[in-house]
Parts: C-alpha cells; structure tokens; sequence
C-alpha cells in the first residue's frame, strides 16, 4: 500500500464521515476543472459557430441577463411567497436597498 | 396611404423580409427561451401552489432546453441531409456532457443543502445558470447553423 493509500485509509478509520485532506483537494481540482472545461468548450462552439467579434457580442448580451433573471425571479417569489401583511416591509427593504441613503 | 399602414408595412419588412443575420436570430432565440421560460415557469407554478425561494432557479430548465434543442436539431439535420457543423457539435456535447457530470456534483456540494434540498449558496446557483446559458446559447448556435437561417 502507498503512503497516500495509507493515509486516506487510516483518516476514513478515523471518522468515516469526514473526507480526506487528499480527496477534498482533488475533489476540488476536479470541480475546478470541470467548471474550465465545459464553460470552454461552449463557448469554443460558438465562437466556431459565428465567430470570436459575434460571440463576445452575444456573451456581453446573454450573460448578465442569465444572471439578472434567477435575481429578479427570487425577488418575485419571495414577495408572492410573503404574506400579505408582510408584503409593504418586504417593499420598503427593497427600497432601502436600493436607494441611495441605504438599509435604516 | 395611412401612417398606420406604412409604419407595418416598415415593420412587416424588418422582420420578415429584410435578411437578417445568423448571429442575431441565436441572441434572439436565446432571450426568448431564457427570458420566456423563467417567466411561464414562476407563472404556472404561481397558478398552481404556493411559491418558495427554490422556484427561482432554472438552471435545469436551461440545459434540458438546450440538450433537447441540440438533440433535436442534429437528428433532424441527419435525416433530411442538411450540413451539419461537426466542431461545433462536439465541443457543444462536451460543455452539454460536463453541464450533465461536473455541475450537479459541484451543486450537491457547494450550493444545495444535503438533508433539506434547499439552496444555501446562491452564488453557485448564480455559477450553474451561467454555465446553463453557456450551453443554451452554443445549442441554438449550431441549430441556426444547421438550418441556416441567414
């Protein structure tokens, strides 16, 4: 047995709830680079698809409304989500929030 | 000839007639589709019980449209022995074969809590509807492409 395999097998011994420092750390490059790898390869097809100029263009455009959207929608449905009598303190939050003296 | 008429005639041009080019049908395409399935998405939910903060998310919605559009459109092209785009195909496979893989484990980890299922870090949630749109717009890209559009 390795001293790597060694290690892993006496920490899950240990606590066989808690992960590795090894695993936790290549669990954490495989996420890494997977989040590389497929945002990449989608944007790879499209810029094949119409070309670097048109691509940027169509990122700047749909990207930040991917973000604006799950924001908004979450704004809507905690307010439709509130009761009633709760819904003016949700507006005034809101409002603080987004005015320029900033949360009371 | 009333202003009325002449401002759909100008308009009946612009949209059908005038030629419009490819990159503008995919950004047009995909606003629809995100813009339009949040919305109609929260709406029915609305209709049918009430809403909680999960209801916000549409990453999934996203990449399913996106896989089913792809799917869909290859086969089609396939079929009927239209050009299809190979490069794009494959590297729009791949982001959609990590969106499947990679994105729901990394959601399990980081963003949704393990025992009640609801989302604890919006900020990954906010990473996977990136991605998602990622996928959705590559997908409409090669279908524009496929059907040629322009």
């Amino acid at each position: 047995m390795t001293s790597r395999r060694r290690l892993r097998s006496r920490a899950r011994t240990d606590n066989p709830d808690k992960p590795t420092q090894l695993g936790g750390r290549w669990a954490t490059t495989g996420m890494v680079a997977g989040i590389v790898l497929g945002m990449t390869a989608g944007l790879a097809s499209l810029i094949v698809s119409v070309g670097i100029g048109k691509a940027s263009v169509l990122a700047a455009v749909v990207l930040p409304v991917a973000v604006i959207v799950p924001i908004v929608a979450r704004l809507v449905v905690t307010f439709m989500a509130a009761q009633p009598e709760d819904r003016p303190h949700i507006l005034s939050a809101l409002h603080d929030l987004f005015s320029s003296r900033g949360p009371r | 000839m009333p202003a009325s008429a002449n401002l759909c005639a100008v308009v009946r041009h612009a949209l059908l007639e005038a030629p419009l080019p490819a990159w503008s049908i995919s950004l047009s395409v995909t606003l629809a589709l995100l813009v339009g399935s949040a919305c109609l998405e929260v709406w029915l939910k609305y209709l049918a019980r009430k809403l909680n903060p999960e209801d916000a998310v549409f990453w999934p919605t996203w990449i399913a449209t996106g896989t089913v559009a792809i799917g869909g459109s290859v086969i089609d092209g396939l079929v009927r022995n239209l050009n299809i785009p190979v490069l794009q195909v494959v590297l729009a496979f791949g982001s959609i074969l990590f969106g499947f893989s990679v994105l729901p484990k990394i959601l399990e980890k980081k963003g949704y809590d393990p025992a009640t299922g609801r989302v604890i870090n919006w900020w990954w949630i906010v990473l996977a509807h990136l991605w998602a749109v990622v996928i959705l717009l590559s997908a409409v890209a090669v279908g524009v492409e496929i059907y040629d559009f322009s």
